[in-house]
């Protein structure tokens, strides 16, 4: 098998125990650049942005999942943190518009000062900026960080230890699913307050605590048991476009679930939605159809083995005006064995000897197809591409959380494929910008119509030549390559 | 070094040594890397081609026998004994700590052989061994031709180990067919050129100029004591004996032709006939880089003709590294010779020879691995050399881009068809 070994690589700092889904790369502040967000069970979550720290933010609980996404459906990113204790804490870097700096007048940077103090402290919610921010940080942003403030805070069912961001319905929002250690999968959706809707936490000159569900809260859409421990949960679209979660069972099996937004728009008022827990959850808000797929031959793995699942793979662009097949997902068991499966069918299985605990995607090539990038806990790294080419990379240490994805080294740049492992010596290692154009190495083929011109000659027409190169058994071509390449 | 893409990373579980890679060239033009690593395991690595016509990298443990629990590898050669079929010999000096409180050391030289008449299979020869105990701990093995002149002819030519020690010596080992055994040689018959030396010798390089009738041999030592040697191979008479002295601590010699090997090869009738031809015009120059470990490395010019005076050095930019290795590579594709360094801090360095500068530093190029050993050769076979790096924690090859190949490949075509222009000249 194809192996590499990777040079480029940054190191940062971040001591203690860091849960499998508690990192995540993503665009973060909303200026276009990726950053890395990663919590420990200490309760600290720090932001990576290009080499440096950007911002720690400390006091929380063990940190179970973070995601970054537009879960609030506002078009911009938004960090969520989610807690093993039941807090979900959104984050969002402070944004203000065109006319809001033209208001700035002296007044507004004189404040600037004392508002760094304020804000530059930890970041967490108990230290919100307070007032006329609004009008000020946007000069700041030229020349100092922008970090997040706390704008959210809800209590939600302890135990959460997975999280995906997807509209799962088709109603173009985007909502949050959340996968438990008690085998429940839960969906919300975020409401946002109808008579706060253009409020702005930054300018209103009030005590503001975010657990007041000022901008709006979460809504309970669904619960869903599962009969076995959740592997981890996927979000998948089927050739019509529709949408399903798929959760990988042990086993190399997975449950799905189909949800589909035929029902009532669930628009209901603000007020009345503070008692959905008890009401309006469940399947009258969105009817969802539930299967099991166990995957052919899924007698011959093990029964208890846990799973991993990935969906929504892309592939290349293809001439195929209507694509016949829906998209490829991939499922890795424990025990070594990856598989890629395409409309409920295993196109191929490929087996390892390492214990397999992380499934990612990344685009490593950049042809526009997702290649499958698998991690085991002694750091081997598998990259995958769709036809089952290979590529290793050992990191040789223990791993104890990995990601892959894009990552912005400087602003200024565009952003580079990465592979993010967290050891178990409290640092996380990020290998930037992989050497990989293909996953496959071949021979250098000279093209054999260049060739043939050396034969052309008097008695030799063109077509002759080429045919003379075609057929030129291997040795002798080769030694041509080398004469013409180096005979100077 | 942008036109190199990494295809593959060995990795190997021990670090190996300055001394412990070697090349294997099958006669269909395969090419296999051997590499001992210090735990005694010894990895044989090769590309193979699969159906669809994508390279496979394929490693090899290949199982030496009497290689004892315990001991250690010191250097590792190979060579062909014929040049029509596959018949490779093997050595690998090993060191045995042996049991006893005095600490008492074994050295041995394990001398590998077999003969594979279609199918090479290193297995075989792993199996067959002949063993050559050693007095002193073995340093740098090599191997070299021995030519026997009668007349003004050729009359034999057969392949001798060459081994450097810890006493200071150089000792050549030649086979005795008859009795099948490999025995030491007394140098000042056949190699006037190694005597005793002030400190162990660390790296030998032989090149045969012409048709074996000079021999130019150079060699390093621990103290920094260079050797450059020109002995007439017919006489066996030293032509011309120079030394130079550098402070440190020598890590690489090399010998290296100002040009590359040209062979004269036509088009006709649809048919690509090579013939050797020696091109009369050209005479041979014959460059000397003598790789420093802290100091800046040197070449020395056209050693033939100003043997060690014309020289220049190598600007390295940091002062802290170690310089481990080096390779003489025309990674250009343009007939000039760039010189590769790789160093402790996982580096490689491009000199590249300028004009109106002289040698230049022109790129470094970052590994994950302290480099110990540089070799520009064709593994993957397809007729273009690629760089195989061998670094402390496994062997890395480099190929080039192949669109880039491509490219140059049609300006070279479009080269050869444009008419020489003396002859338009002469046809107008």
């Amino acid at each position: 098998m194809r192996a590499l070994s990777l040079v480029k690589r940054i190191e940062f700092e971040f001591p203690g125990n860091v849960a499998r889904n508690a990192l995540a790369l993503g665009d973060v502040d909303n200026d276009g650049c990726n950053e890395l967000v990663v919590g420990n069970h200490n309760g600290e979550v720090a932001i990576f942005k290009g080499r440096e720290k950007f911002q720690t933010i400390t006091k929380l609980s063990f940190v179970s999942c973070i995601a970054i996404g537009d879960v609030m459906n506002q078009n911009k990113n938004i960090l969520i943190v989610v807690t093993g204790d039941g807090w979900c804490y959104l984050y969002a870097a402070p944004e203000y518009s065109d006319s809001e700096l033209t208001m700035t007048n002296v007044e507004g940077i004189e404040q600037i000062d004392g508002q760094i103090h304020s804000t530059s402290g930890t970041g967490s919610f108990e230290t919100l900026p307070s007032s006329d921010t609004g009008s000020t940080i946007k000069i700041k942003r030229e020349n100092d960080k922008n970090e997040l403030v706390c704008i959210h805070k809800q209590r939600i069912p302890a135990n959460a230890k997975h999280i995906i961001l997807g509209d799962i319905d088709g109603d173009g929002y985007t909502e949050m699913v959340l996968g438990l250690t008690d085998r429940v999968v839960r969906s919300y959706r975020w409401i946002a307050n109808p008579h706060k809707s253009d409020f702005n936490i930054m300018d209103a000159n009030l005590d503001f605590e975010p657990s007041e569900k000022l901008l709006g809260k979460f809504l309970a859409l669904n619960k869903w048991e599962c009969a076995n421990q959740i592997g981890s949960i996927t979000l998948h679209h089927s050739l019509d476009g529709k949408a399903s979660i798929l959760i990988a069972q042990p086993g190399g099996t997975f449950m799905r679930i189909k949800c589909s937004s035929d029902s009532v728009a669930v628009q209901e008022d603000f007020e009345n939605s503070g008692h959905s827990h008890s009401n309006s959850s469940g399947a009258e808000v969105i009817s969802g159809t539930v299967d099991y797929q166990f995957l052919g031959i899924s007698r011959m793995r093990n029964p208890n083995i846990s799973t991993e699942i990935l969906g929504d793979l892309r592939r290349e662009q293809t001439s195929e005006v209507v694509p016949s097949k829906g998209k490829p997902y991939a499922l890795a068991t424990l025990d070594g064995t990856i598989m890629l499966v395409q409309d409920e069918v295993i196109s191929w299985a490929f087996a390892v000897d390492h214990q397999i605990f992380a499934l990612t995607k990344l685009d490593v090539t950049g042809n526009g197809s997702d290649d499958i990038v698998v991690c085991s806990w002694d750091g081997q790294t598998y990259i995958l591409d769709q036809d089952k080419n290979c590529v290793r990379f050992h990191l040789d240490e223990p791993v104890q959380a990995f990601e892959s994805g894009f990552y912005n080294l400087k602003t200024t740049e565009a952003d580079v494929t990465c592979l993010v492992y967290i050891n178990f010596k409290n640092t996380i290692a990020v290998y930037y910008d992989l050497p990989l154009k293909e996953l496959t190495c071949k021979k250098f083929e000279p093209d054999p119509e260049k060739l043939s011109k050396l034969f052309v000659g008097d008695d030799v027409s063109a077509e002759k030549a080429l045919e003379i190169v075609k057929t030129m058994d291997r040795k002798t071509k080769k030694e041509l390559v080398e004469h013409l390449l180096y005979n100077v | 070094m942008e036109q190199f893409r990494d295809v593959q990373f060995f990795y190997t579980p021990s670090q190996a040594n300055v001394y412990t890679k070697t090349e294997i060239q099958l006669m269909n033009g395969a090419t296999k890397v051997l590499v001992a690593s210090l735990k005694r395991e010894i990895f044989c690595f090769e590309f193979q081609e699969s159906p669809t016509g994508s390279l496979i990298p394929t490693t090899k443990e290949i199982s030496f026998t009497y290689i004892p629990n315990g001991a250690e590898i010191i250097s590792i050669d190979a060579f062909n004994k014929s040049t029509t079929t596959n018949e490779f010999v093997i050595g690998i000096t090993i060191i045995k700590n042996s049991n006893d409180t005095e600490g008492h050391l074994e050295t041995y030289l394990n001398i590998y052989s077999g003969e594979e008449a279609d199918d090479f299979n290193i297995e075989n020869i792993a199996q067959s061994c002949l063993n050559v105990e050693l007095s002193f701990i073995p340093y740098k093995l090599l191997h070299t031709y021995l030519i026997g002149w009668k007349d003004d002819q050729i009359v034999s030519k057969e392949i001798v180990f060459i081994l450097s020690g810890s006493d200071n010596q150089v000792h050549v080992y030649r086979e005795n067919i008859a009795d099948h055994i490999y025995k030491e040689i007394d140098n000042k018959e056949h190699f006037p050129e190694f005597s005793k030396t002030p400190s162990p010798i660390i790296w030998i390089d032989i090149h045969y100029t012409g048709d074996f009738v000079d021999r130019v041999s150079s060699f390093a030592c621990e103290c920094g004591y260079v050797k450059l040697f020109k002995v007439n191979v017919k006489s066996n008479k030293v032509v011309y004996d120079l030394s130079t002295r550098f402070g440190n601590y020598i890590s690489k010699v090399l010998l290296f032709p100002e040009h590359n090997p040209r062979t004269t090869y036509t088009f006709q009738k649809g048919n690509f006939m090579k013939e050797h031809k020696p091109d009369p015009e050209r005479t041979e120059v014959l460059n000397l880089v003598v790789v420093n470990t802290i100091l800046p490395a040197v070449v020395f010019h056209d050693v033939l003709q100003y043997g060690l005076s014309n020289y220049a050095t190598l600007p390295r930019i940091d002062s802290t590294s170690v310089l481990t290795s080096c390779e003489v590579a025309d990674i250009g594709f343009n007939g000039m010779k760039s010189i590769l360094i790789g160093n402790s801090t996982k580096e490689i360095m491009l000199y590249e020879k300028n004009k109106e500068k002289g040698w230049c530093l022109e790129e470094i190029k970052t590994f994950s691995a302290p480099i110990l050993g540089i070799k520009y050769i064709d593994i993957t076979g397809d007729g273009v050399k690629d760089l195989v790096v061998l670094s402390m924690r496994g062997v890395h090859v480099l190929q080039y881009d192949l669109s880039l190949l491509q490219s140059i490949l049609n300006e070279k075509i479009q080269n050869m068809l444009l008419p020489e222009p003396e002859t338009v000249q002469v046809d107008k």
